[in-house]
């Protein structure tokens, strides 16, 4: 079983030792959050680390390489982390690629841009990375990642050019690799003790999680620890994977643990209580952090160029679904940190309870990730370096709207 | 563009003789007082209206300035309600001048008949009126379209706009033409009857015409095909130009001429000579330039990697349309063969799969099991089932041939395209497309195998970029084709036994004209 440890930038390792007392405190704190309650009581305590905005008008690699640079830079650079070490990064590549919004390429809208992931892949290579793999689970398939690309339209030379050495992997199954490895939560999480992945994500001495700035039907938004969702692998954990072994030809998405209507392949553990409640607003976030806890990441790197506003893909079908374009690249090595900054800017309060903005169906992400210890979601401690949050302030609230009868954008 | 303008100026210099009906560019011009009556029927479902008094001038001879610098050379025009009307006279006076305008400029004209009583005394009134032909437009039987030949006589044309099996029943028309199609566009796929456009979606849905149009061609001779649809309005937004060159680049990129018929907004705003009207008009008259330009594309036939063979004497018991339709959306190379012409021509080369829904003779027997022995796969309908009819062959394994029964409880049209498409990706063996999700595609091929044609349309108002194309077969060159602007090469990639390019743009339409490796190279 692997555990979690933090170094002094809030970072997490991957060989970590916890102590009975980390265990407890998280497993209070997961309830505290879970209950709505005592908000904040994992703050002071939860690991904080800088996060760097950064304005960027355009997807142009001659304005992102050098905004990006400079986003990293405020963060210390990335030598520190990624020289001579294999560097796994999940993209966002959520829903079909042919299911565009507005007809618009993906990467406008709910995929992270391929020229940002071309771009960071050259700073990794540059910052020394021995080994870069690409990784995602692609939607209800398991071709090859570089299949699925081609069908997002993406510029796949390009990117196996972006550095000296590129892979890349679908983990929606087992892909290229021979085994399924089992990733534990430490202090058993708050829905499954443990995961069953591809061995891509074991395979990793830096994990990045280079996501988009959305809202989320399910969990308000949708950010670096959201967008690690997508590793679980739908072969096992899809509405048709197998009862006792997985299905490597996928062909649905994850309803199990969206809705909690059948348990994984056994190969993998069952959730923990399987009466719990099967309502996706309280199961998904859970999971959310859950998986941050099981793998943990290292970067946190948030695309919001252009995005949609309102879901985190046109099939979320509300009318208050538009493109926007917010002009900001966010990172931090803590991906609660970051994703509480990231909220901020969305217009949002990254504490907010159930029933608040945006979370007005589901409880916070954030929150429960930092009641595991995972990271800091207190604005007042997170050091905010770049642009300030109020500079980079773009209007997402009120939505997402999607399945929220009476909220209209305002 | 310069090609185009050189073109259209050679189409302006006078040239006053009436080309031949396999040359004819269609265009639906309808006018006069029988228009207006139609119009007024409660049944008629306009895309957008019309006033009375400008379809009233719509057969005045300055109007031909309209078509001027366009391709545009047989126009059909109302001729007949297909009963006698007391506005007939009046109709076909104005017709008949307007028609002796149209043939001093080198343009056919054809009259219109609608289903009724008196259709075969419209014809012969055509006839007399020195009209090239006339189209009949609706149910008219196979007996109707040959007795309006016959009373036409070698100097005349009868074109019937009718559904694409009724037309496939027809045995030797001089343009097989249907009237059947759809309004191409991106719906809904949660519901088809509500349209969306540049919008939240769920599923893309492509509704395309292009299946049609080859079915068209089932028989294999090369005769012109006509796709006779008209506008539909799946949305409150008014029609634009590129509405219009996407209509006629879905049809023509199978080979067919979309007979262009304008919806009463574009019809009235070409009349009153508005100039947004006007500047549109000549985007969709160059388009349908381009593809009479590049009329030598229509002479590649279809690289279909599934035959699917239809017999019109015989009830097909599968659904044949969504099947055609579901392979074509599935970018599944795919043709329709008559039962004649496969028996005549054998399968395709390249054909790895067909399907064939009759009891089979012993001819047709001993040729599906020798394409099946050599790895081809048959699927049979429900007859060979209930016949139990047996051709002894091995079953079906991954990379090899046989029999599979089709439609199955497990494998309806969308299973069954979508399994196709699979089993040939595995394969490897034919055209693979990227990203794809608004696009249709066609792809043909020459006989010889030494260069093919890939036609992309995009349906929705974005343009799709970076689509990538996998070949089975090395790639010496490649060069995308736009519907404006200059042709580029290429650059191509080599793939283990074949060759890969990435299209840049999709901008509405464009084509990759690809030459293979020869041996000689």
């Amino acid at each position: 079983m692997k555990a979690i440890e933090t170094d002094a930038c809030g970072r997490a390792g991957r060989r970590p030792c916890w102590t009975r007392r980390q265990w407890l405190q998280t497993a209070a704190g997961a309830a505290a959050a879970a209950a709505g309650s005592a908000r904040g009581a994992r703050a002071a305590t939860a690991p904080a680390a800088p996060v760097a905005i950064e304005r960027c008008q355009s997807y142009r690699t001659a304005e992102l390489k050098p905004r990006l640079e400079t986003l990293f830079d405020q963060l210390g650079g990335l030598s520190g982390l990624v020289s001579g070490k294999t560097v796994t990064v999940k993209l966002n590549l959520t829903g079909s690629p042919a299911q565009r919004f507005e007809g618009k390429p993906l990467g406008l809208t709910h995929y992270t841009h391929p020229n940002v992931v071309g771009v960071v892949c050259g700073l990794l290579d540059a910052a020394g990375a021995r080994r870069i793999r690409l990784v995602e689970s692609g939607y209800v398939t398991a071709m090859p990642l570089e299949e699925y690309m081609l069908e997002a339209g993406w510029p796949l030379r390009a990117l196996q050019t972006a550095a000296k050495s590129i892979e890349m992997e679908n983990t929606n199954s087992l892909g290229k690799g021979s085994r399924y490895v089992q990733m534990d939560v430490p202090g058993g999480g708050y829905m499954f003790p443990s995961f069953m992945l591809n061995e891509a994500y074991d395979q990793t001495d830096v994990f990045v999680s280079l996501a988009k700035l959305k809202n989320h039907a399910t969990c308000g938004v949708t950010l670096s620890l959201k967008n690690c969702f997508g590793i679980t692998p739908s072969s096992i954990y899809g509405s048709d994977a197998g009862v006792d072994e997985p299905n490597e030809s996928p062909g649905s998405g994850r309803g199990p643990l969206h809705f909690g209507d059948r348990q994984p392949s056994t190969i993998a553990a069952p959730e923990n209580d399987p009466d719990s409640p099967r309502d996706s607003g309280y199961r998904v976030p859970r999971i959310v952090a859950d998986l941050a806890l099981a793998r943990p990441i290292d970067l946190a790197v948030i695309d919001g160029v252009e995005t949609m506003v309102g879901g985190e893909g046109p099939w979320v079908g509300s009318e208050n679904l538009h493109w926007g374009k917010p002009n900001l690249l966010i990172a931090g090595f803590n991906p609660v940190c970051t994703d509480a900054v990231a909220t901020a800017t969305m217009g949002y309060d990254p504490r907010a309870l159930r029933g608040e903005f945006p979370f007005r169906a589901c409880d916070n992400t954030m929150l429960l990730a930092e009641a595991h210890g995972i990271g800091a979601a207190e604005l007042s401690r997170i050091d905010v370096r770049g642009l300030s949050i109020e500079e980079a302030k773009y209007p997402f609230q009120p939505a997402p709207a999607a399945g929220i009868a009476g909220v209209a954008r305002g | 563009m310069l090609w185009r303008w050189i073109w259209l100026a050679t189409l302006a210099s006078g040239v006053a003789a009436a080309a031949a009906p396999e040359s004819w560019v269609p265009l639906r011009w309808e006018g006069g007082p029988l228009e207006v009556q139609r119009r007024a029927r409660p049944d008629f479902e306009a895309a957008s209206p019309i006033e009375p008094d400008l379809l009233l001038r719509d057969y005045e001879p300055e109007v031909l300035a309209l078509f001027e610098k366009t391709p545009f050379n047989c126009l059909l025009l109302t001729w007949s309600l297909g009963d006698k009307n007391e506005a007939d006279a009046a109709q076909r006076q104005s017709v008949t001048r307007f028609a002796e305008a149209a043939r001093a400029k080198g343009l056919a004209t054809l009259g219109v008949i609608y289903p009724g009583a008196d259709w075969a005394e419209a014809v012969e009134a055509a006839s007399k009126a020195g009209l090239d032909g006339v189209a009949l437009n609706g149910p008219f039987r196979p007996e109707q379209s040959r007795q309006a030949a016959a009373a036409l006589g070698e100097g005349g044309v009868a074109v019937t706009l009718s559904g694409w099996r009724e037309a496939l029943q027809l045995a030797d028309p001089a343009i097989r033409a249907g009237s059947d199609g759809v309004w191409p566009a991106l719906l809904s796929a949660e519901d088809a009857s509500e349209a969306f456009n540049a919008g939240p979606t769920t599923n893309p849905w492509v509704v395309a015409n292009a299946w049609r149009v080859d079915a068209l061609r089932a028989d294999r001779t090369g005769r012109p095909v006509w796709a006779g649809h008209r506008p539909k309005r799946y949305r409150e937004q008014p029609f634009v130009a590129a509405d219009y060159v996407r209509a006629i680049a879905d049809t023509a990129m199978a080979g067919g001429r979309w007979a262009v018929s304008l919806d009463g907004e574009w019809q009235a705003g070409l009349l009153q000579r508005q100039a947004e009207k006007l500047a549109g008009w000549k985007e969709i008259a160059a388009t349908a330039a381009f593809f009479e330009e590049h009329a030598d594309w229509r002479k590649l036939p279809p690289q279909p990697a599934i035959v699917v063979v239809h017999d019109p004497a015989t009830p097909d018991e599968f659904s044949l349309g969504e099947t055609l339709n579901l392979l074509a959306v599935r970018h599944v190379p795919h043709r329709l063969t008559l039962r004649a012409a496969l028996a005549a021509q054998g399968v395709p080369p390249g054909a790895q799969a067909l399907t064939f829904d009759f009891p089979p003779t012993p001819a047709e027997r001993d040729a599906l099991k020798a394409f099946a022995e050599s790895g081809g796969i048959v699927f049979t309908g429900p007859q060979w089932a209930r016949a139990g009819i047996d051709l002894g062959t091995a079953p079906v394994v991954a990379g090899g041939g046989g029999v599979l029964a089709y439609p199955d409880a497990e494998l309806d049209e969308d299973r069954f395209a979508t399994d196709l498409r699979r089993r040939l990706d595995e394969g490897g063996r034919t055209i693979r497309l990227f990203n794809t999700g608004t696009l249709m595609s066609f792809y043909t091929e020459s006989d010889a195998g030494d260069r093919a044609v890939l036609h992309l349309t995009e349906y929705s108002d974005y343009p799709t970029d970076n689509v990538t194309v996998r070949l089975p077969k090395p790639i010496q060159k490649a060069v995308w084709v736009p519907l404006s602007g200059e042709p580029e090469d290429l650059q191509v990639y080599d793939t283990e036994g074949g060759g890969e390019i990435v299209i840049p743009e999709v901008p509405g339409y464009c084509a990759v004209v690809v030459d293979f490796e020869t041996e000689a190279h």
